[in-house]
């Protein structure tokens, strides 16, 4: 980024000095006097009927101050209409909310949970969403949603999205050589490190005040004043500001409605904290993919046709707008890259009695990117061409339509994969393995995905002392977007960050945004942040102009000055634009103020639908992000266990706002893509979950990733006329190729191609057994 | 119940409780005493979190009994330094970004701190053993464990 005073540079995270010395405030750590603590009931039933429910014993116990079921907060969400937030008359998952207490002590809840009698009576349940969408299906769990025509779908069909170019048929034909494959992916949990926690406090007046560590605190506050029944302005939502991690599942509400609903009904504060189990099965997951892909290419590598089919498991329920959104944007993942004339996608979403599939890092993107990425390799091999080259001949680049006809813009591929190549010696064979039992080779893959360009606003005041505060309903899930704000803020007055001060999320008192999800957050708030600068200047800059007897537009501001510009000595501080009493007179010991403003702060809000581009043009919903990775990897052939040797992971970032958080995504999404693509995957028996805690459920430890110096990082910029002085979002793009990348070198290395993720040990054991069995 | 008597010194303090014979020392701390610097994950011992030194020696303090720190020193987060000054494990982490939600870092500090009384010279393989126990989600435990090597090479005070 050039000539910039602050933005693009290492500035140190605003949050790092409280979260070391362990002075940093979560929700989890929140309290209020007289709090109550709160536990849910959940089914032991994958799919049962709800015969009747009896709370009195619960009710009895001395200290349960409230119990509560749907019969006292019969809500549905509103879109689409299929999920209670406690269950009616049917639970549709082990793990449903059944009921809820809160009481003086933990214990005393856990007692309360135990007293309450619920009656079941079972019904028919299904796992695989294959069996389920079938016309056997042995139960319908959802009305289907509408499909292709508008024509309601086949059984448990909740969501369809399709796209075409071209003619299929006539591709197929013109092909020398055609690819059908199966991939599928598991059932991932983003696994934040903090659990859901939700704090609320209902007055005697419906007002409702929720301390919670949620991604998306405005629309917590509309869906918990549709369960209170009172307006949305009785409900306010703050975050203490640190969330110790979100990835998605902390999108959206979660325990929110049922800790205000039993705080109005005991009329005390009452605290929710999940359980880790409760994190894993019962709040939203990474949906399982069943992708087909059949693809026709000519001799010479070009791709001329593509059909993908993909099934993504539902789970039990739609997480509000989120099912359709994952269904849609899966999409992306096939298309962002490759130039394929004839194309078609189908994606449907069928529901299952499992847990509810939702916003994950990625968002299904990382799903199709591994069928895609391995698929290419698969062609690659059968042409005897170069896995690397064939990508290239196929790459989308910067005018061309993708196939959804996208006019692609700024596109990292490229000079991503280019870069990864070269840092991993790509063409020169890896060295030889360091255990006689394994086998060792090179792997390839390109991420690119979508982010959204969301709706945000902010707010800018500037203080009595000329220092700054931003309001910001942007939450910090870690990525360092308060820190970022602060550098606009400082690069737009030209001072230092410690001027700077980014306020807690708190809905009365900071803005609209839309939340932190789709790798939004630094397209939408750097533009909200930047254009509050933009009418904070301007207050500022009219009330200084009569003062340094100049026009409001030959104004600028640096240092905490307001100065003419090209006359810098013509200029005033901003703090003496602060009406500043004499010392003595009545009020003075006030402090300073303005005369006929109640505070100096400037607000805006990017609603991208009434932006327009340089050259005028209407802001495209969504931009690409690249992020290309490369693995040198051996494989243990005997126990299947993989152990990288290199990674190189290359990021298009537009242009970083600060260095090293971008680096810090690369970094996550390396640590994330390994997890997801070798050891996590959620495993069920008959709809419940037998690893739903963290020891059988493996996120990498410290033992698992590769070492410092076989974690190679880099940037590549690009050119994204829409984003926030250039910036593209990030925090999704670098979990997407990981996977692919190694499956590509398991193959290369050991002539076992593995169409399953994540590449579990024993999976990849088990294929290279079959596989040297069938050689045998 | 008869309550369980614990005379303990915690972070340099003689402390004397009553508590509750299954009351996890993580509970004592967090809420009996308010030291929430040290923060709870799982309440299995496996996200290690709750990491506190007892006696110098790293447990995860969520599985494990608050009367059983009874006589011995226990160590938090909050123990390790001042306004003014911080331990140079928490300045180096500081230095290089190393972490980025942040709930894994007292944890993750307590382990760092122990391993290096206890093996100033640590190898990396000997870093990624003692810090095993402390999941991180954010990172790949790349600016984790060069702070640790960058603080051993310089040695502890």
């Amino acid at each position: 980024m050039v000539d910039t005073f602050i933005l693009g540079k290492s500035e140190l995270n605003i949050d790092a000095p409280e979260k070391i010395a362990g002075r940093a405030k979560y929700a989890i750590d929140m309290t209020l006097p007289g709090m109550l603590h709160a536990r849910v009931l959940r089914s032991p039933r994958a799919h049962a009927r709800i015969l009747s429910i009896d709370t009195s014993a619960a009710r009895a116990i001395p200290g349960v101050l409230a119990v509560i079921t749907a019969q006292d907060m019969p809500h549905l969400e509103d879109f689409p209409g299929d999920r209670p937030t406690l269950a009616l008359d049917r639970v549709c998952y082990i793990g449903d909310a059944v009921a809820a207490v809160a009481a003086e002590t933990l214990e005393l809840a856990e007692q309360a949970l135990a007293a309450i009698k619920v009656e079941y009576e079972d019904l028919p349940a299904v796992f695989d969403p294959e069996v389920a969408m079938s016309e056997t299906t042995p139960v319908i769990i959802h009305p289907s949603g509408k499909g292709p025509g508008g024509k309601v779908m086949g059984n448990n069909q909740a969501h369809w999205y399709g796209a075409a170019d071209g003619d299929l048929d006539k591709g197929f034909a013109e092909a020398d050589l055609i690819v059908e494959n199966r991939f599928t992916t598991g059932m991932a949990q983003c696994t934040p490190m903090e659990p859901h926690v939700a704090l609320a406090d209902v007055d005697i007046y419906d007002n409702c005040a929720i301390y919670c560590n949620t991604q998306t605190p405005y629309l917590v506050k509309q869906r918990v004043a549709e369960i209170l029944k009172v307006s949305p302005h009785k409900i306010r939502i703050i975050v203490p500001p640190h969330i110790g991690g979100g990835f998605g599942c902390k999108t959206r509400m979660k325990g929110e409605g049922i800790a205000a609903a039993l705080s109005r009904a005991a009329r005390k504060p009452v605290k929710l904290v999940y359980t880790r189990e409760e994190v894993f099965a019962d709040t939203t997951v990474k949906h399982p993919f069943v992708i087909y892909i059949k693809d026709g290419v000519k001799q010479d590598g070009t791709l001329v046709a593509r059909s993908i089919r993909a099934i993504l498991d539902a789970g039990a329920y739609t997480d509000g707008t989120v099912g359709g959104l994952v269904t849609r944007n899966a999409a992306y993942g096939a298309v962002g890259v490759y130039k394929v004339p004839n194309f078609k996608l189908d994606n449907f979403r069928v529901y299952t009695n499992k847990p509810v599939g939702g916003a994950f890092r990625g968002f299904g993107v990382a799903q199709t990117t591994w069928a895609v990425e391995s698929q290419m390799d698969i062609i690659a091999e059968k042409l005897g061409m170069d896995p690397l080259e064939l990508r290239l001949k196929n790459l989308l680049v910067d005018g061309d339509y993708n196939p959804e006809q996208y006019l692609m813009d700024a596109v990292g591929s490229y000079p991503t994969v280019q870069k990864a190549a070269e840092l991993i010696e790509w063409g020169t064979p890896a060295d030889a393995p360091i255990s006689p039992t394994a086998k060792r080779a090179k792997g390839i893959a390109i991420g690119c995905k979508h982010f959204s360009i969301q709706t945000s606003s902010a707010a800018i005041k500037i203080h009595e002392d000329g220092s700054f505060e931003v309001r910001s309903s942007v939450t910090d899930i870690g990525q360092g977007s308060r820190t970022v704000m602060a550098q606009i803020v400082a690069e737009e007055f030209k001072v230092q960050m410690s001027q700077v001060r980014v306020i807690r999320v708190d809905t009365d008192v900071t803005p609209l945004d839309t939340g932190q999800s789709g790798s939004s957050t630094t397209v939408k708030a750097g533009h909200a942040v930047r254009l509050a600068c933009k009418e904070t200047k301007r207050q500022l800059f009219d009330r200084a102009a009569s003062l340094l007897e100049a026009a409001a537009g030959d104004l600028d501001t640096a240092g905490g000055r307001v100065f003419v510009k090209g006359s810098p000595d013509r200029s005033i501080a901003i703090k003496d634009l602060f009406l500043k009493l004499p010392m003595g007179a009545p009020g003075y010991e006030y402090g300073p103020f303005l005369e006929n403003y109640s505070e100096l702060v400037g607000g805006a809000m990017f609603y991208p639908q009434n932006e327009r581009g340089p050259k005028g043009e209407v802001l495209p919903k969504v931009g690409f992000s690249y992020c290309s990775q490369a693995v040198d990897l051996e494989v243990d052939v005997e126990t299947g266990r993989i152990k990288i040797h290199k990674l190189v992971s290359i990021l298009d970032p537009g242009k970083p706002m600060n260095d090293q958080m971008a680096i810090g995504q690369i970094e996550g999404g390396v640590g994330f893509g390994i997890g997801t693509g070798i050891f996590e995957e959620m495993s069920f028996r008959d709809g419940k979950p037998t690893n739903a805690n963290l020891t059988d459920y493996r996120i990498p430890t410290a033992l698992d990733v590769p070492n410092v110096d076989q974690l190679v990082f880099g940037q590549v910029e690009t050119n994204f006329a829409y984003g926030p002085y250039g910036a593209k979002g990030i925090g999704e793009v670098v979990v997407c190729a990981t996977a692919a990348a190694i499956a590509n070198a398991i193959r290369s290395a050991t002539g076992v191609r593995v169409l399953a993720m994540p590449l579990t040990q024993e999976r990849v054991a088990l294929a290279i057994a079959e596989y040297e069995a069938s050689r045998a | 119940m008869t309550k369980a008597e614990v005379r303990a010194t915690i972070n340099g303090r003689e402390r004397e409780l009553r508590v509750d014979p299954w009351r996890t020392l993580l509970e004592m701390l967090r809420d009996d005493l308010e030291l929430t610097g040290t923060k709870l994950g799982c309440e299995a011992g496996e996200c290690g979190a709750c990491t506190v030194l007892l006696d110098g020696k790293p447990v995860v303090s969520c599985v494990t009994l608050a009367a059983d720190a009874d006589g011995r020193t226990i160590e938090t987060i909050e123990g390790i330094s001042t306004p003014e000054h911080l331990h140079p494990l928490q300045d180096e982490f500081l230095k290089l970004s190393a972490f980025q939600c942040g709930y894994c870092a007292p944890g993750m500090i307590m382990s760092s701190k122990a391993l290096l009384e206890h093996n100033p010279n640590p190898t990396e393989g000997e870093i990624r053993d003692a810090i095993a126990g402390n999941l991180c989600r954010c990172t790949a435990y790349v600016g984790i464990v060069k702070a640790i090597q960058n603080v051993a090479a310089e040695g502890v005070s």
